[in-house]
């Protein structure tokens, strides 16, 4: 009964017509409680949920920093920061607002280091920041500025322990080295310095070229 | 020969509304019923009749019966001749008669003709002659024994008061036993030759017996009817008008044939026996048109059964098998079904939606969605960060300021401005 032609195309047609009907009542159906336009369909530049996750994520790094900190536990403070900078990207792209917490984040967690004496992991992290914060912004700014706040110290620290080893009677060739090392933290301390505060001149320059009534103030 | 009983007429054959094209039958069957006149036929001819309906070969034959049958062959061929030399015997009819009986033997439940059983043989062979199947009751015995005793009449009284004058009137039980030994194919010389009697003797050249030509006949096709011991001993009753030897087994199977004739009940040989009674002219209540048309079907029952084994079911002239009206049928409700759920889907869509939620469906080119960028705008360039603290507040802004692009984003995926 099935193989004469007449019955074949007559199920054939009936079959499309249902399948239609089907679809055509599925998706008015989808249109009154989901999204119209899927996530998939929306261009990758596009704030997305994700991308205010990771910056929700970053929030609460931070004020967890900020409550470990209260209580003067740098290392909890620092290891709650690079559980963020270590952790995924959002959608596994570096969008520009997580290149720019990123570094805050790095140079928040630098500054943090070199207040304990890990000058040499405070630098790597700036290092790392410049990578992401490339535009001469106030993030680059600031890294140069805790750069430059990274090497005062290790500038504070040689020279204390110059002092030290002098008084101490130490060997002429390690205070000359001490004393060569701390001048050299100091001159990247004043480079760095100088460094943030063209850019943050440029920024300021920029910003006043851009808006007339802030140059007016 | 007499005719007391007015047979039954089958009719299940017979379908008015058939269409019949009788010309070329017209004249075949007028010759079939003018050679059937059973005293027209001889032994020879009945005997070759069998044999030929059998398919069996009688080349084997006495000289005349050969003849005789290379006649009828030749008539079966297409050739003509005439019967036993006879000149008063339409040799074509007879011939036709003998295609009809094989082609509705073979077309009979597709029997071979070795399944006969002797009590069919019986039947048949009074059918071919003219008898009434319904002599062949047992009660029938009796009447054909007073009729042999001139003390009444039988179907079979003329036909067994010639073989009676051809045998001389006497057959002793060793002749008779020698008679059935030719029947079934026993060589004759494998009986015991003590006391041998005038039938033997005459078959070994030493004297004349009135059944020597029968003898010789039989002799003739000893070894190719191929008939049982029952067989043959119902064939020696019914040429010797004995009927003793015939057992209540066989009697049975007569009788199943006889009721089947009858329409009692179905039998194997019942259209093969039908189609004789028609040839033989032996349905006097059924016309000429239905005669011809039992002929016709039986003649034709064997082609069109080995058409239905080569095919099966009923095939469209495209090759593919015809579908059944029910299927068809269904189809067009099926497709109308379809239809129906198609354009109801379309309204019933149009009534949930309307023409304003067609408008608001938002596409990927309309929908203007927020992107991401740098959160420098989000603070006051004239102030740099400071170099220690203040990073969760930035963070808040930044949050606060993306989370509020997302909803943007999410009232434009969903078309609301």
């Amino acid at each position: 009964m099935m193989d004469h032609p007449l019955t074949r195309f007559s199920l054939v047609v009936t079959g499309l017509f249902v399948a239609a009907s089907i679809g055509i009542v599925a998706c008015a159906s989808q249109a009154d409680d989901v999204d119209v336009l899927p996530e998939c369909a929306m261009p990758a530049d596009t704030v997305s949920a994700e991308l205010l996750a990771f910056l929700s994520m970053a929030r609460a790094s931070h004020l967890r920093a900020d409550l470990a900190l209260e209580d003067e536990r740098i290392e909890t403070a620092i290891a709650a920061l690079d559980k963020l900078v270590d952790g995924p990207l959002p959608a596994g792209q570096a969008s520009p607002e997580a290149r720019e917490v990123m570094a805050d984040t790095l140079a928040r967690s630098a500054e943090l280091r070199s207040s304990i004496g890990r000058f040499e992991a405070a630098k790597a992290d700036v290092a790392r920041g410049l990578l992401l914060a490339a535009e001469r912004t106030h993030y680059r700014g600031r890294l140069m500025e805790v750069l430059g706040a990274v090497e005062a110290r290790l500038h504070t620290s040689l020279t204390n322990e110059l002092a030290e080893q002098t008084e101490a009677g130490g060997a002429s060739a390690v205070l000359e080295q001490l004393r060569g090392a701390a001048a050299d933290a100091k001159k990247r301390a004043i480079e760095a310095s100088l460094e943030a505060i063209d850019i943050q001149e440029e920024v300021i320059h920029r910003a006043l070229a851009e808006d007339p009534d802030e140059q007016l103030k | 020969m007499t005719r007391d009983k007015t047979p039954k007429v089958d009719l299940r054959l017979v379908k008015p509304a058939e269409e019949v094209v009788p010309r070329e039958l017209d004249r075949e069957t007028d010759a079939l019923r003018a050679s059937l006149v059973p005293a027209e036929l001889s032994s020879a001819d009945h005997e070759a009749l069998l044999a030929l309906t059998l398919g069996d070969d009688v080349s084997d034959m006495a000289v005349e019966e050969r003849d005789a049958a290379d006649a009828l062959r030749l008539a079966l061929a297409g050739g003509g001749g005439l019967a036993g030399g006879r000149e008063d015997a339409p040799m074509g009819a007879l011939a036709q008669l003998a295609g009809a009986l094989r082609a509705a033997y073979r077309g009979a439940n597709g029997l071979d003709a070795r399944a006969l059983s002797h009590a069919d043989h019986e039947v048949l062979i009074a059918l071919g002659i003219g008898s009434d199947v319904a002599a062949t009751d047992r009660s029938d015995v009796d009447n054909l024994r007073r009729a042999l005793a001139a003390r009444g009449s039988h179907d079979l009284a003329d036909l067994a008061c010639s073989l009676r004058m051809a045998k001389g009137g006497h057959l002793d039980e060793r002749d008779r036993e020698v008679l059935l030994a030719m029947t079934i194919g026993t060589d004759v010389a494998q009986l015991p030759k003590e006391q041998p009697e005038g039938l033997r003797r005459a078959l070994e050249g030493e004297g004349s017996h009135p059944l020597a030509d029968l003898a010789d006949t039989l002799r003739a096709t000893e070894g190719r009817a191929v008939l049982s011991r029952e067989d043959g001993a119902a064939l020696v009753a019914m040429t010797t008008g004995i009927d003793e030897v015939v057992s209540a087994s066989d009697r049975d199977a007569a009788d199943a044939l006889r009721r089947a004739l009858e329409g009692d009940s179905p039998h194997s040989l019942a259209s093969l026996a039908t189609s004789l009674r028609a040839a033989a002219g032996q349905l006097p209540d059924l016309d000429e048109l239905g005669g011809e048309r039992i002929l016709r079907r039986a003649m034709e029952r064997e082609l069109s059964r080995a058409r239905d084994r080569v095919r099966p079911r009923e095939l469209a002239p495209s090759g593919r098998r015809a579908a059944p009206r029910g299927a068809l049928i269904g189809s067009i409700v099926a497709l109308a079904a379809g239809f129906a759920l198609f354009f109801g889907s379309l309204k019933w869509l149009e009534t949930q939606q309307g023409p304003v939620a067609r408008t608001t469906l938002p596409t990927a080119v309309n929908a203007e969605l927020i992107t991401t960028r740098s959160t420098t705008e989000l603070f006051d360039p004239l102030e740099k960060f400071p170099t220690r603290g203040g990073e969760s507040e930035r963070m808040r802004k930044i949050v606060a300021s993306r989370a509020a692009d997302l909803r943007t984003n999410r009232f434009s995926r969903w078309g609301i401005k």
